[in-house]
C-alpha cells in the first residue's frame, strides 16, 4: 500500500516539475521583455528595412539594396578593410594578451597592481581611446611626432593620420593596444586554472620549461583560445566608436570599417535599406564565426 | 632501486619554519608511509625527496648521492599525485609513454614498457582512451603506470587514494601494496588515513606539527607509541585516555583519576603521586577480569557495525569507547564494568606526553 503511494507522488513530482518550470519562465520574463525591445525589435526592423519592407518612402520586397552592395566598390574595400583590420588586430590582441597573461601568472612582486595596470587600456570608452591616439598621433603637438623628431628618426613631422596606409595602420595599433585586456582576462582565467600538479607532474618527467609551455599550457588553453578568438573577432568587427573618433573613416575611405559605412549610410546619407542591408550581411558572417563558440558553450566545456 | 636518507631537513618559507629538522633512513626495497594530520609537513617532505620544494637546510641524498641541488627531474623518481595529474588532452598510452618519449626512448622500446605496464595495472584495454573517459579508480591506475614505466629509483605517492570512495580505497590499498611487492622498489607514500599506514607500511613515520614524533613498523607503533600523539593518532576508534595521579593501596599500584579507580599491573619505577595519562585501547577492555580491576561506566550509546560493538562509556573523569567482537548484552543507560588488559595499558608522563616505561 505505501509503495503505491510513493509511485503516486512520483508522478505527482513531474507535474510539481512543470509548474515549477513555468514559475521560472514568469522570473525570466522581465529580462526577456528587455532583450526583445532593445535587440530584438531593432534587429527585425533592420532586417525588414534591409528588404525595403519598413519605414521606407514606397514599402515592397527588394533585393535591390543587397544587389548593389555587390558593385559598390566602397563597400568592398570597406569589407576588405574589416577583414584586414580584426585578422591583425586580433593575433595582436592572442599574441600581446597570452605573453601578458603568462607574465602576470609568474609569482611576481606586487602582482595585483601589474593586473591593475595591465586591464587599464580596456577600462577606456572607445571613443576616448580614439581621441586620445588622434592626439598622440598628431602632426604638431602629437607624442609620436615629438618623439621621432628628437630622437632624429625623422627631420619632418609625419602626418600619421592624414595619409592612407599610414592612418589605417595608426588605428590599428590603436586598437591593438585598446583591446588585448579581454583576451588577457580570459586567458589569465584560463593559466589559472591549469592545476599546478600537471606542471610539477611534467617536470618529473623532464620537460624543459618550453616542453611545459608546448605541453601543458598550450593544450589546457586550447578551449579559452578559441573562446577568445571568437569573441575577439565579434568583437572588433563591431567595432566603431575608436575608429570613427580617430580618422571617420578617412583619409578618403582608406580607414574605413563596415560598421562606420553602414552608419554613413543609414544616418547620414539615409539610405536606410543599403545601411540595413549591410549590418544584416556583418551580422550573418558574426553569427557563423561564433558557432564554435556556441558550440562550445552548450558542451559546457568553457 | 635505492635508499633515501633525509638528514636534519628543515623547511622555511620566509621566516616560518614548517619542518624542524628531520632524519628518516629508508632502506632499499622499503615501503614507508610518513603519516600525520593535515599541517604536519609530511607532503612538503615528500615534496622536498621529488625536488619539487627547495630544501632550506638539511641533506636528502637519494642511492648515496646528496639530490639538494639536483632537479626534480634529474632525481630519478616518479610521483603520483592525489588528483593524478594527468595531461588531458594525451589519451592513456600517451600519458604512461610521455617521460619515456622526452627522454628519446626508441618507438620499441616504448611501447613495450608501456605495454608491460599496462598488463600489470589491467590497463590494456584502455590505451586509447582519454582520461576523461575514466573513473577515478582507473585514472589512479593510469597515474601510477605512468609511474611504473620509467622504472625509477624511488615511487613517491602523495594522498594517493584520497580522492576516490571508501570501497575503491580498501582495493586500490591492496593493490598498491601488491604492486610494491612484485616490483620491490623503494616507495614513500603520503597520507592522512591511520588505517592505510597501518595495513600499507613496512615502517611508519608519524609527523606532527613539523616533527617525527615515532618512526617503526605497524605493530611496533600501536603497541608501544612513543608518546600520547602517536598513541592517540594510531588505532581507530582512539585509545582512551585519562589523566590521574599514580596512588597505591597496599600492594597495588593504580591511577588516581577524578572520581575514578583505574587498575595498573606491576610497573616498575613508578612515583606514588606523579601525574599521570592513563591510556587504554578500545579493544583491551574486557567485560570480566580480576576483582577489583575495573572501571565503573554508565553506557551512552551503543553502535552495532555487524562484525563487533562499540560501547561508549561515561566515567566521572570523561566518555570512554570500548570495542568489542560480537554483540554484548548492554543497552544505554545499563552500568558496566569493563576490565582493561593490564599488560596492554599505557601510561605517559602527564607534562610531556612521553611514555613511562611498561608493565613488567
Amino acid at each position: 500500500m505505501t509503495k503505491t503511494h510513493d509511485i503516486g507522488d512520483v508522478s505527482n513530482d513531474g507535474t510539481g516539475t512543470m509548474r515549477d518550470n513555468y514559475k521560472g519562465y514568469l522570473f525570466i520574463l522581465p529580462a526577456l521583455l528587455m532583450l526583445v525591445v532593445i535587440l530584438g525589435f531593432p534587429a527585425l526592423a533592420a532586417f525588414l528595412q534591409s528588404f525595403n519592407l519598413m519605414w521606407v518612402a514606397k514599402p515592397g520586397f527588394s533585393l535591390g539594396a543587397y544587389r548593389a552592395l555587390v558593385d559598390d566598390a566602397e563597400f568592398l574595400h570597406s569589407l576588405f578593410n574589416t577583414v584586414v583590420f580584426v585578422v591583425v588586430v586580433v593575433s595582436s590582441h592572442l599574441v600581446v594578451g597570452l605573453s601578458i597573461a603568462l607574465l602576470l601568472n609568474m609569482d611576481i612582486k606586487f602582482k595585483w597592481m601589474w593586473r591593475v595596470v595591465a586591464i587599464l587600456p580596456w577600462t577606456m570608452p572607445d571613443v576616448i581611446g580614439g581621441l586620445v591616439w588622434r592626439f598622440m598621433f598628431d602632426t604638431l603637438p602629437g607624442i609620436v611626432n615629438s618623439v621621432l623628431l628628437r630622437t632624429h628618426l625623422t627631420t619632418e613631422p609625419v602626418d600619421w593620420l592624414g595619409q592612407p596606409g599610414l592612418a589605417f595602420f595608426a588605428v590599428i595599433l590603436a586598437e591593438s593596444w585598446r583591446g588585448y585586456p579581454y583576451v588577457m582576462l580570459i586567458l589569465l582565467a584560463g593559466l589559472q586554472s591549469i592545476p599546478r600538479q600537471q606542471y610539477e607532474a611534467a617536470e618529473l618527467d623532464g620537460c624543459s620549461a618550453l616542453q611545459k609551455f608546448m605541453y601543458v599550457t598550450m593544450p589546457n588553453l586550447k578551449h579559452m583560445f578559441i573562446i577568445s578568438l571568437v569573441l575577439d573577432t565579434v568583437w572588433e568587427s563591431r567595432l566603431f566608436g575608436m575608429v570613427y573618433s580617430m580618422t571617420g573613416g578617412g583619409p578618403g575611405y582608406s580607414s574605413q570599417i563596415l560598421t562606420l559605412l553602414s552608419y554613413k549610410q543609414y544616418f547620414q546619407f539615409f539610405n536606410v535599406s543599403y545601411g540595413a542591408a549591410m549590418a544584416v550581411v556583418l551580422a550573418t558572417v558574426l553569427f557563423f564565426i561564433s558557432l564554435p563558440y556556441l558550440r562550445l558553450s552548450m558542451r559546457q566545456q568553457i | 632501486m635505492a635508499t633515501v636518507e633525509i638528514r636534519s631537513v628543515r623547511k622555511a618559507y620566509d621566516d616560518h619554519e614548517v619542518i624542524h629538522g628531520v632524519d628518516v633512513l629508508i632502506p632499499d626495497r622499503e615501503f614507508v608511509v610518513l603519516v600525520g594530520p593535515s599541517g604536519c609537513g609530511k607532503s612538503t617532505l615528500l615534496r622536498m625527496i621529488a625536488g619539487l620544494e627547495e630544501i632550506t637546510s638539511g641533506e636528502i641524498a637519494i642511492d648515496g648521492r646528496v639530490v639538494n641541488e639536483v632537479r626534480a627531474k634529474e632525481r630519478d623518481i616518479a610521483m603520483v599525485f592525489q588528483n593524478y595529474a594527468l595531461y588531458p588532452h594525451m589519451n592513456v598510452y600517451k600519458n604512461m609513454a610521455f617521460s619515456l618519449r622526452l627522454k628519446g626512448m626508441p618507438q620499441a622500446e616504448i611501447d613495450e614498457r608501456v605495454r608491460q605496464a599496462a598488463k600489470i595495472l589491467n590497463l590494456s584495454e584502455l590505451l586509447e582512451r582519454q582520461p576523461r573517459q575514466l573513473s577515478g579508480g582507473q585514472r589512479q591506475r593510469v597515474a601510477m603506470g605512468r609511474a611504473i614505466v620509467r622504472n625509477p629509483k624511488v615511487f613517491l605517492f602523495d594522498e594517493p587514494l584520497s580522492n576516490l570512495d571508501a570501497k575503491l580505497r580498501v582495493a586500490m590499498r591492496t593493490e598498491i601494496k601488491d604492486l610494491h611487492l612484485r616490483l620491490g622498489a623503494t616507495t614513500v607514500y603520503v597520507t592522512h588515513d591511520q588505517l592505510e599506514a597501518m595495513t600499507m607500511a613496512d615502517r611508519i613515520v608519524v609527523m606532527s606539527e613539523g616533527n617525527v614524533e615515532q618512526i617503526g613498523s605497524p605493530l611496533d607503533l600501536y603497541d608501544r607509541p612513543d608518546n600520547i600523539f602517536v598513541a592517540g593518532f594510531l588505532g581507530s576508534p582512539a585509545m582512551n585516555f585519562f589523566k590521574g595521579v599514580v596512588g597505591r593501596d597496599g600492594k597495588t599500584t593504580h591511577v588516581e583519576a577524578p572520581g575514578l579507580r583505574l587498575p595498573l599491573p606491576d610497573w616498575p619505577d613508578l612515583d606514588i603521586g606523579r601525574p599521570v595519562t592513563y591510556g587504554v585501547r578500545p579493544e583491551d577492555l574486557e567485560l570480566s577480569g580480576a576483582p577489583g580491576c575495573n572501571i565503573s561506566c554508565r553506557v551512552v550509546v551503543v553502535e552495532g557495525t555487524g562484525s563487533g560493538t562499540l560501547i561508549v562509556a561515561q566515567t566521572p573523569a570523561g566518555n570512554l569507547t570500548a570495542a568489542f567482537e560480537g554483540r554484548p548484552k548492554a543497552k544505554p543507560g545499563d552500568t558496566l564494568a569493563l576490565y582493561p588488559t593490564l599488560d596492554h595499558v599505557h601510561l605517559f608522563d602527564a607534562a610531556d606526553g612521553k611514555r613511562l616505561g611498561a608493565p613488567t
